[in-house]
């Protein structure tokens, strides 16, 4: 075929600037670290990246959602283990003064169970990390004890605060205060109260006192084992976070996994393409130099 | 006898001048566009008849022709039409393939920004700052859906504007093409053997150049001028007379641009019968591409704050009040068809999201009947009377007979979304129960992440926004590659032309020798010849 000195050139620069776009393109590539600059590079592989981007957040944020749920239960295990104590001391106390006593004696234990009691309502207002109350249900705000003549009244509620700590899981993550310490109508300040008012008043009985003592030992155990099921319920939370978190964990390098092969560059493969390219167009950079300076009018003197 | 080699020689002379006169034309314009080089028709002057014979009389020099071939310059010419259309088709997907592209930037990073967030709420719903950070990225979001559908929107003015300037283009063509016409035509006319071959490249570049812009087909009449048809068909040229193109507001639609045909009075072609070229390839684009992109961009930013809202809406904020729309979803646009006769108003109203889809709407009454046509597959539902629901969204009105109006259910949402509430207490994490740390109403607007609430309750949010990823990336990259075919066979065709109207420098250099030696022998020729009659001259001496 006969051809045109216009189409030599053109041939040699469509050439040169094709491979000039493919090293520019690897050369983006090798900057970014990604094989899928846009969608249109691998159209399947930018949505599913996607997805699994949107997985993997949602991921990371159940993983903090379960940190968050396993500060607040590590952080009710404490204060019951706390209020626990404190039950197990006065029962002590009271195991201690099971026979008839001296005015003095029930002086002396009406004083400490005023203190006890004292403490036992600091506890069932703490509040958590955060600045909420413990023990208040949906009323996180709100001081949900406050103290009576008879014990305390709770100003909470009995709702429990769920988290969603896996994509298929919501947990509860607090303890509404009724069920710690007015369970079944067993109402712990009360145990205190009642206990105080019939040491203090003169008019009681040497009956009076050992009955009164008895019933309180026996509500007394009532209520630690109640406090020790609550705890154990949030040890089995704390227990399923853990096993949670490992599987979160492995479903992190997962994904990770899953979007580097997608969306990642094969390095060694890229810069080899890119010294490819690279001797490809010297080679016809030189040819193009080579036949254009081949000229008839050269030799025309 | 000395005098006809004389003679013979001056033919010889003045045929190899024009022969050098060509091969310099040629190498002057070796590179100029749409050139076709020329070549000397040579042939022996009439000879003249002896007793001894005929008796040569020497050269002649009867056409200086063109290298052209019709059909190669056909195919040139259609390919150039082909790979135009198809390269600023990719061009414009391009763009948006970029929008996309960044997935720093992306709506999908928004999203899950935006959701972590509503989580956050829930494991701390009494939190003032916690429920500002779910207020900011909820800014944040539909600030990412404004600003890609800005992007769209760019895109779509780009479209106008181009349209116009090539309209312009195709125009100012047509009275060149008519201006050639005459004076080729007229100079035919007066000597039809010899044709005014640059005139002629210049009109057949005009040619090539309008390929570009819109397919252009070419009938040659038999007075050498050329009727030209664009598109399906359209004149644009008869002889001398020159028709053109412009833009106008679409009769339809008043927010985008429209080609029409200019002869004596101004009509609005349909896009269809507007094929090939850059002017086929922006309408394709706008038609095919951007249309729908736009359309399913806003329909998730519609779907995603209806539903936010309905379940804000079934929520109670920190006051113990019901929960309000936490988005302003847009409406959808209804436009009066311009020639509308009277002054009938149409309303729609979306009232099921989920239902939406993502096309746009046509509503036609015949006098008898409601004829609402869903665009994206011109299936047609008719309707005695309105108001009637199509697809989530209820249209109402009354029309008069022939009136016609179109309803874009979600074209605009993405840049007109917005977020109704600034006071953080009106976020509604809880239930009726009420309480600072009730996050029922919070846990069940983060389970919106995951649902299936887009197209009749197939698809989230997140998943309609990467199935709309994937369909840009799909196209952009045909596109792209029926791009680099149709340049293949643009550079194929362009050699083939080339090889017959192109010039050669080399072949050149050589006529440049072949014809200086002819010179010199015809100078030869002719100093022989004086020296024969020198001869005669000195024979009486």
């Amino acid at each position: 075929m006969r051809i045109s000195t216009n189409t030599l050139y053109q041939t040699a620069i469509t050439k040169i600037s094709t491979i000039q776009a493919e090293q520019s393109k690897l050369q983006q590539q090798i900057a970014s670290e990604k094989r899928v600059l846009t969608p249109s590079d691998d159209p399947i592989a930018a949505s599913r990246a996607l997805s699994i981007s949107s997985s993997q957040s949602q991921n990371a944020q159940f993983a903090k959602n379960r940190q968050i749920a396993n500060t607040s239960l590590t952080g009710l295990d404490v204060s019951l283990g706390s209020i626990t104590e404190l039950l197990v001391t006065s029962r002590t106390t009271l195991v201690g003064n099971a026979g008839t006593l001296s005015a003095n004696e029930k002086s002396i234990l009406s004083t400490n169970l005023k203190a006890s009691l004292q403490t036992l309502i600091g506890f069932a207002n703490t509040k958590d990390a955060t600045g909420n109350y413990m023990y208040a249900g949906y009323q996180s705000d709100t001081v949900p004890f406050t103290a009576t003549a008879t014990g305390a009244t709770y100003n909470g509620d009995s709702n429990q605060q769920q988290l969603q700590v896996d994509s298929q899981r919501k947990m509860v993550v607090n303890v509404p205060g009724d069920s710690v310490f007015q369970a079944g109508g067993n109402d712990v300040f009360s145990i205190y109260s009642d206990l105080i008012t019939i040491l203090d008043n003169p008019a009681s009985t040497d009956t009076d006192v050992t009955n009164g003592v008895a019933a309180a030992l026996a509500n007394m155990d009532t209520a630690i084992s109640n406090v020790a099921n609550i705890r154990s319920s949030i040890g089995t939370r704390l227990n399923e976070i853990d096993a949670l978190n490992d599987s979160g964990s492995s479903r992190e390098l997962q994904y990770a996994q899953a979007l580097s092969e997608l969306v990642d560059l094969d390095y060694a493969q890229a810069i080899s393409d890119l010294s490819q390219r690279k001797v490809v167009l010297e080679a016809a950079q030189q040819s193009f130099i080579q036949i254009t300076g081949l000229s008839l009018f050269n030799y025309i003197r | 006898m000395a005098t006809n080699v004389l003679n013979i020689g001056r033919t010889a002379l003045e045929a190899a001048q024009v022969g050098l006169s060509v091969t310099g034309h040629n190498i002057a314009n070796a590179s100029t566009p749409g050139f076709s080089r020329q070549e000397i028709v040579q042939t022996t002057a009439l000879s003249q008849k002896f007793g001894y014979g005929f008796l040569g009389q020497g050269t002649e020099v009867t056409q200086i022709k063109r290298n052209y071939s019709e059909i190669l310059a056909k195919q040139y010419n259609s390919a150039q039409s082909g790979s135009s259309s198809t390269n600023t088709y990719a061009n414009q997907m391009s763009q948006i393939d970029n929008i996309l592209a960044d997935s720093s930037a992306g709506l999908s990073p928004s999203f899950q920004q935006f959701f972590a967030s509503v989580q956050a709420l829930s494991s701390n719903p009494g939190d003032a700052a916690t429920r500002q950070a779910m207020l900011s990225s909820a800014q944040t979001l539909v600030n990412r859906f404004a600003d890609i559908g800005n992007r769209l929107n760019e895109l779509r003015s780009g479209v106008n504007l181009q349209l116009t300037s090539y309209t312009t283009q195709v125009t100012s063509y047509a009275s060149q093409i008519a201006q050639l016409n005459d004076t080729i035509s007229k100079s035919l006319a007066a000597d039809p053997l010899n044709p005014p071959n640059d005139m002629m490249d210049q009109r057949d570049l005009i040619i090539t150049n309008l390929n570009k812009i819109v397919k252009t087909e070419v009938q040659a009449q038999n007075d050498g001028s050329y009727n030209v048809f664009i598109g399906n068909g359209i004149p644009l040229t008869v002889g001398s007379t020159a028709y053109g193109l412009k833009t106008v507001n679409s009769s339809a639609n008043p927010s985008q641009l429209e080609v029409a045909y200019v002869n004596n009075t101004t009509t609005e072609l349909n896009d269809k019968s507007i094929v090939g070229g850059a002017l086929g390839g922006l309408l394709q684009f706008r038609n095919n591409s951007l249309d729908s992109i736009q359309n399913q961009l806003g329909q998730i930013a519609t779907v995603f704050a209806s539903t936010f809202n309905a379940q804000h809406q079934a929520g109670y904020d920190s006051n113990g009040v019901a929960g309000t729309a936490l988005f302003n979803v847009p409406g959808p646009q209804v436009y009066g068809y311009a020639n509308n006769s009277g002054g009938a108003t149409l309303t729609a109203t979306i009232t099921s999201a989920s239902a939406l889809t993502s096309s746009d709407y046509r509503v036609q009454y015949d006098g008898t009947n409601y004829n609402i046509t869903r665009l994206s597959d011109n299936t047609v539902q008719s309707f005695a009377s309105l108001p009637q629901t199509v697809d989530g969204v209820a249209i109402n009105g009354t029309l008069a007979s022939g009136d016609s109006f179109l309803i874009q259910p979600t074209r605009n949402s993405a840049t007109a979304l917005s977020v109704a509430i600034t006071d953080i207490n009106k976020i509604a994490a809880a239930d009726s129960t009420g309480g600072s740390g009730n996050n029922i109403n919070a846990l069940l607007l983060a389970d919106l992440q995951n649902k299936g609430t887009m197209n009749n309750s197939s698809m989230s949010y997140e998943a309609a926004f990467a199935q709309l990823v994937s369909q840009v990336g799909n196209k952009t990259n045909e596109l792209k590659v029926n791009g680099r075919a149709a340049e293949a066979l643009l550079a194929q065709t362009e050699a083939a032309q080339q090889s017959v109207s192109g010039v050669n420098l080399d072949e050149e250099a050589a006529n440049l020798l072949r014809y200086q030696q002819a010179y010199q022998a015809a100078g030869k020729v002719m100093q022989i010849a004086s020296s024969l009659f020198d001869t005669l001259l000195s024979l009486g001496q």
